[in-house]
């Protein structure tokens, strides 16, 4: 039992899935940020961690992060450095929300709505799954990857 | 010599016998023949001692008389002389004398038919020589002095004839080794043509060169006029034809050449020619009329090799002579040797042809390893080519598998860019960049604060968003947040007087909410907006704070 789950755990289909998960998460999720820029960073600043100077670029330019960082994941382009920013982002989510929850301030999320998603604990779990995901991914994902799409594979190779 | 004087004395008859002896000794020395050296003899014994007649006879091995000289008086036949010479060789050949002896008539001859005295000689060859005189003269008897100047006589005679039959045998010797030697130079002769054939042979190894030189040489060394020659190689398809002395010359086309190998093959004793020999030709009739010009007189069919086979027509020697046996021995060896020289030109051809093939065999493996180097040379750059894109490949799997700063850079960058560019275009759209604080808007101290709030009723106002209001504010603070200020200010400073001052408070580290609704309210031509930046705890306020 246990190898079996092993087998799935580590097989190539299971990452893909995964993958294809957090890419559309993550361009989901950039879509409101990127038309309302204004209640994002309203968003940011609730959450007092960015200088007042940064919050507007902040809030601009992180939807777009998302947005190409899952539009890559999704079509298996430099799927690891789209791995390592979306669990950069996610890791820097998660220490933003456990400041939030530690300091007790009332705010929303922000991740998918400007209104209605406060952060709870139950917001911090669902982004450190999120965030173990991207790390699966970033460590086992190997199918269906466009930058190798015309590339010649060492295994159409054997015998040189 | 002829006449018989009276000896007076015995010393006067010795001097006589020893002059006599002489004599016959310096006649005899001039002497070669047998007969004439018996005539010599008898007639020098007959006068010496005045016998009245005599003979003298030579025989040969067998007893058999070869010479006979008779003289004088005497009737006795030649019959006679063979009967008495019989029964005296008889009785020599078995005593074996070797030295002149007389023969006692009444002793061992019971026939001596008259003669007083029978002299033996034997000489060299078990030829013996016979001396018999008749009565002397006058009818004086024999004395012991007449037999000595016989036994003298025959002595010289015994010598004389022995050196005359060795001389004679040495003629005929020397005869029998000139004709022998001259036999051999014509041997030595044929040999040195055999000889020179083969050298010649050796030269050429061209059947074509070969047959040219070997016909005259034939021709030349056994005195024929003319010859003809023919070599047929029947699994190449190739004839050959020479001739010397044919007119008109004989042609390919017109000479029947399989007629002319069937006729001679007809003509030969053994049919069952073996490659490299020669047989002559023994019925040779056929052949005469099939060549327009040439009657051989001898031919000679050989084998070369299985398929290849010719024949050498000889015409009448030059002199008109019979040929000898060691002759024909001759010509059969001379076209046994050619045959060989043949064989040799044909193996030679066929070895030149094998080397030609060789030698082409050699030129396209020579070709085919230059293409099979070159092929290698272009295997080895393709393989080390296959080995670097390999190398590539991999590298490059590698890559694609490792993170590069390149793709954050791009990541980050193509972010940005499309960002800014949404953002402009955006109605919706942020600055980038904080608002500078307009001129308008002051910001005062705590104690200003105080002094506003309390003369002259200043209006302090919260900007911070609701939830931080709750949370805790200034007793007394109105709750404008910049997301619901038009909403507020409708409802709450429609009516309010311009002048009043108002005092803002609520920023934090990463929003100025003062400034913004101070903005706000100054664009409603409040006159009177501050901004208290202090510690809004350290407000003195009626009620203090909540």
């Amino acid at each position: 039992m246990p190898g079996l789950l092993l087998t799935w755990i580590r097989h190539p289909l299971t990452a893909l899935m995964i993958r294809f998960y957090i890419g559309g998460l993550f361009i989901y999720a950039s879509l409101n940020k990127i038309n309302f820029p204004a209640e994002f960073s309203d968003n940011i600043a609730a959450y007092i961690l960015v200088p007042h100077f940064l919050v507007n670029p902040m809030a601009v330019f992180l939807p777009w992060i998302e947005l190409v960082s899952g539009v890559c994941l999704v079509a298996g382009i430099r799927v690891r450095a789209c791995a390592a920013v979306i669990c950069t982002l996610l890791g820097l989510f998660t220490t933003a929300l456990i400041v939030v929850l530690l300091k007790k301030t009332p705010i929303d999320c922000g991740c998918f709505q400007n209104v209605g998603d406060p952060v709870s604990r139950v917001t911090l779990f669902r982004d450190l799954v999120w965030l173990a995901m991207g790390i699966y991914v970033f460590r086992y994902d190997s199918l269906i990857h466009l930058d190798r799409l015309f590339m010649i594979r060492p295994e159409d190779l054997d015998g040189l | 010599m002829n006449g018989t004087p009276l000896i007076p004395s015995d010393v006067d008859r010795q001097h006589y016998h020893l002059a006599i002896i002489r004599e016959t000794a310096a006649e005899l020395g001039g002497m070669r023949h047998p007969k004439d050296i018996l005539e010599s003899f008898l007639m020098s014994a007959q006068g010496g001692i005045g016998a009245l007649g005599g003979f003298a006879v030579l025989t040969d091995k067998m007893s058999e008389l070869t010479h006979l000289t008779v003289r004088g008086e005497n009737t006795i036949s030649h019959g006679q002389i063979k009967a008495l010479i019989k029964t005296a060789s008889d009785y020599i050949l078995l005593n074996a004398e070797r030295f002149p002896f007389f023969i006692e008539p009444d002793t061992f001859l019971p026939l001596s038919y008259g003669f007083s005295l029978i002299l033996a000689c034997p000489i060299e060859g078990d030829r013996l020589a016979f001396l018999g005189l008749a009565p002397a003269m006058h009818r004086r008897d024999y004395d012991p002095e007449d037999r000595q100047l016989l036994m003298s006589l025959s002595s010289l005679f015994q010598i004389s004839l022995n050196s005359t039959l060795f001389s004679t045998r040495v003629e005929l010797l020397n005869a029998e080794l000139e004709k022998r030697n001259t036999e051999l130079d014509r041997q030595v002769f044929h040999l040195n043509g055999l000889r020179e054939l083969s050298m010649e042979a050796g030269e050429s190894v061209d059947v074509e060169k070969f047959l040219s030189a070997f016909l005259p040489t034939l021709l030349g060394r056994f005195s024929r006029s003319q010859g003809l020659v023919v070599l047929h190689d029947r699994a190449a398809g190739v004839t050959w034809l020479k001739s010397m002395g044919i007119e008109p010359i004989p042609a390919m086309a017109s000479l029947p050449i399989d007629r002319l190998l069937f006729l001679c093959l007809a003509g030969v004793q053994y049919k069952r020619i073996q490659p490299l020999q020669a047989e002559p030709v023994l019925q040779i009739e056929p052949l005469f009329s099939l060549i327009p010009g040439f009657v051989p007189e001898s031919a000679f069919l050989f084998l070369v090799k299985d398929q290849m086979y010719g024949a050498v027509l000889l015409g009448n020697p030059l002199e008109e002579q019979k040929i000898s046996e060691q002759e024909k021995e001759l010509l059969s060896a001379f076209v046994a040797q050619s045959v060989l020289h043949l064989k040799n030109a044909d193996s030679f051809a066929a070895i030149v042809a094998l080397n030609k093939n060789l030698e082409d065999q050699n030129q396209a493996l020579r070709e085919t390893i230059d293409e099979l180097t070159r092929a290698e040379h272009r295997i080895s750059v393709l393989e080390l080519a296959a080995r670097r894109i390999a190398q590539m490949v991999n590298r490059n799997a590698e890559r694609i598998m490792q993170m590069r700063l390149l793709d954050f850079v791009l990541i980050i960058g193509i972010s940005i860019v499309l960002g800014a560019l949404f953002n402009l275009q955006n109605p919706k759209g942020i600055s980038f960049f904080p608002q500078a604080r307009p001129d308008g808007i002051k910001s005062i101290t705590t104690s200003d604060a105080d002094k506003l709030l309390t003369e002259e009723n200043a209006l302090l106002i919260d900007a911070r968003p609701r939830e931080f209001y709750e949370l805790g504010h200034v007793k007394g603070a109105l709750n404008v947040p910049l997301s619901l200020f038009d909403a507020v200010y409708k409802t709450r400073f429609s009516n309010e007087d311009p002048e009043r001052p108002l005092i803002i408070y609520g920023r934090n580290f990463s929003r100025l909410f003062d400034e913004a609704v101070a903005r706000k309210f100054l664009n409603q031509d409040h006159e009177r907006v501050y901004l208290f930046l202090g510690d809004m705890n350290n407000l003195l306020v009626p009620g203090g704070h909540k």
